[in-house]
């Protein structure tokens, strides 16, 4: 056991490394952890007054709930099929050690634990301020606990179990059971959106029993058929996990650049990128730069275009919105209000920048050096990249909203204002933050951390337009106010971006590499 | 040879708790291959870095092409070409398009870019990829895109840190022979190396740095002299003699500052 602890010790240091290496970390994730906290309040008082409406009204939502359970289960499971993943310098220092596998894994599964709790803080704190408000009894928080962790378990021994076999099986057969366990775990689901008779209340799953553990447990009630049907599953995954930990897949193992909420490397991301590129460097390569363009910032524009089309960020966009489409038909056709797809626009517009701006900082940090020692004005490459990433972020959009609501008869006025606010102040506030990041100074900054504070600060700068928003929303305001409102956020947000956008090019200055 | 391009005086620059240069002087002359050596860590890349403008100094004047580049940051820079150690340029650009990219920043006109580009393709051998993503290259020819990326403005000094890594043999050879020629032209070469040898036989003056100040500078001649070593003694010798000589204590001792640290597992 104390080679075990040992390595668990090691793999936390490594995980957390960055916040061991700079105060700046540890203030990032101070930020995380307290701009969490509002969302966890939140959460947790809509949940206590669903709650409090009803324990008739709470049986409705264990369909819900385990559908939900069940989607990340199945992310678990997908995961699987590339074989058992190890972190690079484990490959070479760790599994060369005279450990054998089951040690390695169960080091393995205590680190992945803590670092879910690390990153998904806000759950129990929701689920305390849930507890007191709702004067839970001690037995029904002590199940509820207990429910989650072995439901854990029974994920993390389903997947290690899942991806040892994979390793060491070649062939297509276990991931036909896989891709089996998916649809059969999923199929349920579908049932919240059309027609069908399987429901996850009536199937003996897992993540029924854990959704109906959590429900009950929430009223009050004791869930001992389920909480038992959940300790069946654990039982049986621990068998599976302890005759595949016995399997030596070290020989097979993947080796992965190191992954983490803190990592500060984006040798993950910067794989991912290269693979787009392969991808897209046959369709981006028709378009090219020519030296004849006149003005510089036109030049740079299009140079920012080319990085779009050929790293995948143009097609992600695009993606996104037509999933989005497809959501909004679906739910349109099913009778939703208005403000359910503005507010799925909502998110997806307030998300859509951040992910630009990641794309941009993975794919041009390290390349940073150039535009740094060319002696041209700094104004000039931010106002390109902010002018493209604008354009990107609000003309999908736009394009998918023109469309909507002329189909659909409905003002697009409000939609497009939220639109353009969006990713005016979206884009130039997530730039600002992440070249106030760049550089040496803050290598040891985890950039998840730093995604975080830029979506913060964002979301502070939009209040205006959320605002604005809600009570067009709220009290149905005439054509002639909203378009006084209108106005009013589009020169706020102009406003807001050539503030930031000065801000950034004076930030980009001081980078030092 | 005529006159400084490139003058450090009593450069300072401290970061992560390590004092990189302490004082450092170095005079570069007009027309010549200047050689930076040093064991690792010395501050060869720290030097270079403020000499182009992505590491500020703490203390001290640098001026290059007579600019101070703290009171003009931006004008200097169209005289230097700059190549860094480690080589990391926008992979998703064909050669062709990054060769233009490198030429438009520094303002170059439009025909002077073609012209530029044709003739560095040729000269590094890159014709051939002149349409491939740089994604696609292998690492020595990205460090010879780089290079010709750095010239394409023809500039009076080029700044390269370890220009000969990860080039092949034949490449090294025409890359030196590309030096060569530019100096000839008048223009000036400033390599930081490891390589003694080569060190030894490109360059026309060598400065030997450790612990980030300059301990010896001149030509063979005078570095043999300052060594007080023999007539035929290569630059290893003399540089190995001089740095064993270096080693003193710092004459400012960086403050001994407790590693931050949030976690503490283990015996220590």
């Amino acid at each position: 056991m104390g080679l075990v602890i040992d390595l668990f010790k090691m793999k936390i240091k490594v995980l957390f490394g960055s916040l061991r290496a700079s105060k700046t970390s540890l203030l990032l994730f101070l930020v995380y952890f307290l701009g969490m906290l509002p969302a966890a309040i939140g959460l947790s008082m809509s949940a206590v007054e669903l709650l409090q409406r009803g324990v008739e009204f709470l049986s409705a939502y264990v369909d819900t709930l385990a559908a939900i359970i069940s989607g990340f289960m199945a992310l678990a499971l997908i995961s699987t099929y590339t074989g058992f993943k190890v972190f690079e310098y484990e490959q070479g220092f760790v599994l060369t050690a005279p450990i054998n596998p089951r040690q390695y894994l169960l080091a393995d599964l205590l680190s992945d634990m803590v670092v879910l709790i690390f990153f998904f803080n806000m759950v129990p704190i929701s689920l305390m301020i849930v507890a007191i408000r709702l004067a839970l009894s001690i037995t029904s928080i002590l199940v509820m606990f207990f429910s989650f962790l072995l439901f854990v378990f029974f994920v993390g021994f389903l997947k290690y179990s899942l991806s040892i076999y994979a390793s060491i099986y070649e062939g297509i057969g276990l991931k036909i059971v896989t891709s089996a366990v998916i649809v059969v775990l999923l199929l349920p689901a579908a049932g919240l959106f059309a027609p069908l008779s399987i429901r996850y209340g009536e199937l003996p799953y897992p993540t029924t029993f854990l959704a109906r553990c959590i429900l009950e447990s929430l009223s009050n009630r004791l869930c001992i058929g389920s909480f038992l049907g959940l300790g069946l599953h654990f039982m049986a995954l621990l068998a599976i996990f302890l005759a595949s930990s016995r399997r030596n897949f070290f020989p097979f193992a993947n080796p992965i650049p190191l992954m983490s909420p803190f990592d500060t490397s984006m040798r993950m991301q910067s794989i991912k990128v290269g693979k787009s590129m392969k991808t897209f460097s046959h369709i981006g390569l028709r378009m090219t730069l020519n030296p004849d363009s006149k003005s510089l910032l036109r030049f740079l524009m299009k140079k920012e275009f080319l990085r779009m089309v050929r790293d995948g960020s143009l097609f992600t966009t695009l993606l996104m919105y037509t999933i989005l489409s497809f959501i909004v038909m679906f739910s349109t056709e099913r009778g939703a209000p208005t403000p359910i797809w503005l507010s799925i626009l909502m998110v997806y517009s307030f998300m859509v920048p951040s992910m630009l701006i990641n794309l941009w900082r993975v794919v041009e940090m390290d390349s940073l050096w150039m535009p740094l020692t060319s002696g041209m004005s700094l104004d000039n490459l931010v106002k390109a990249i902010l002018y493209d990433l604008v354009m990107i972020a609000f003309a999908i959009p736009a394009a998918f909203i023109a469309a909507f609501t002329i189909f659909n008869r409905i003002d697009p006025l409000m939609p497009l204002v939220l639109v353009f606010s969006v990713s005016m102040i979206g884009c130039s506030a997530n730039l600002y933050v992440v070249t106030r990041f760049l550089g040496r100074k803050h290598r040891a900054a985890p950039w998840m951390m730093i995604s975080w504070a830029s979506l913060l600060l964002t979301a502070l700068l939009l209040t205006p337009t959320y605002i604005f928003s809600g009570l067009s929303l709220l009290w149905n305001f005439s054509l002639q106010l909203n378009a006084v409102l209108s106005t009013f956020i589009i020169a706020y947000s102009i406003l807001v971006f050539i503030y930031l956008s000065k801000a950034t090019a004076k930030a980009a200055l001081s980078i030092e590499i | 040879m005529s006159g400084a391009i490139v003058q450090l005086m009593n450069v300072w620059k401290a970061y992560d708790g390590v004092q990189a240069l302490q004082g450092l002087d170095l005079e570069i002359l007009r027309g010549e291959i200047f050689g930076l050596i040093g064991p690792n860590g010395a501050g060869k890349t720290t030097a270079i870095k403020i000499i182009v403008g992505i590491l500020k100094m703490d203390k001290g004047i640098v001026r290059v092409g007579g600019h101070n580049i703290t009171d003009n940051p931006y004008e200097y820079k169209r005289l230097i070409g700059y190549v860094p150690e480690v080589v990391s340029l926008p992979d998703y650009l064909t050669v062709e398009e990054f060769l233009t990219y490198s030429g438009k920043i520094r303002g170059v006109p439009s025909s002077m870019i073609r012209e530029q580009t044709d003739f560095y393709l040729k000269a590094f051998e890159l014709e051939e990829k002149r349409k491939t993503m740089i994604f696609f290259l292998s690492r020595g020819m990205k460090q010879k895109a780089a290079m010709a990326s750095a010239l394409i403005h023809d500039p009076d000094i080029l700044i390269l840190d370890e220009p000969f890594i990860g080039i092949d043999p034949a490449g090294q050879y025409k890359v030196k022979e590309l030096f060569n020629e530019r100096v000839r032209a008048g223009k000036t070469i400033f390599i930081s190396t490891h390589m003694l040898d080569t060190a030894e036989r490109l360059c026309n003056r060598v400065a030997i740095i450790y612990r980030g100040r300059g301990i010896a500078s001149g030509n063979m001649e005078n570095l043999r002299r300052l060594s007080k070593t023999g007539e035929n003694t290569t630059l290893e010798e003399v540089f190995l003699k001089l740095t064993q000589e270096a080693v003193q204590p710092y004459p400012e001792e960086p403050p001994k500052k407790r590693p931050f640290s949030l976690f503490r597992f283990g015996g220590r």
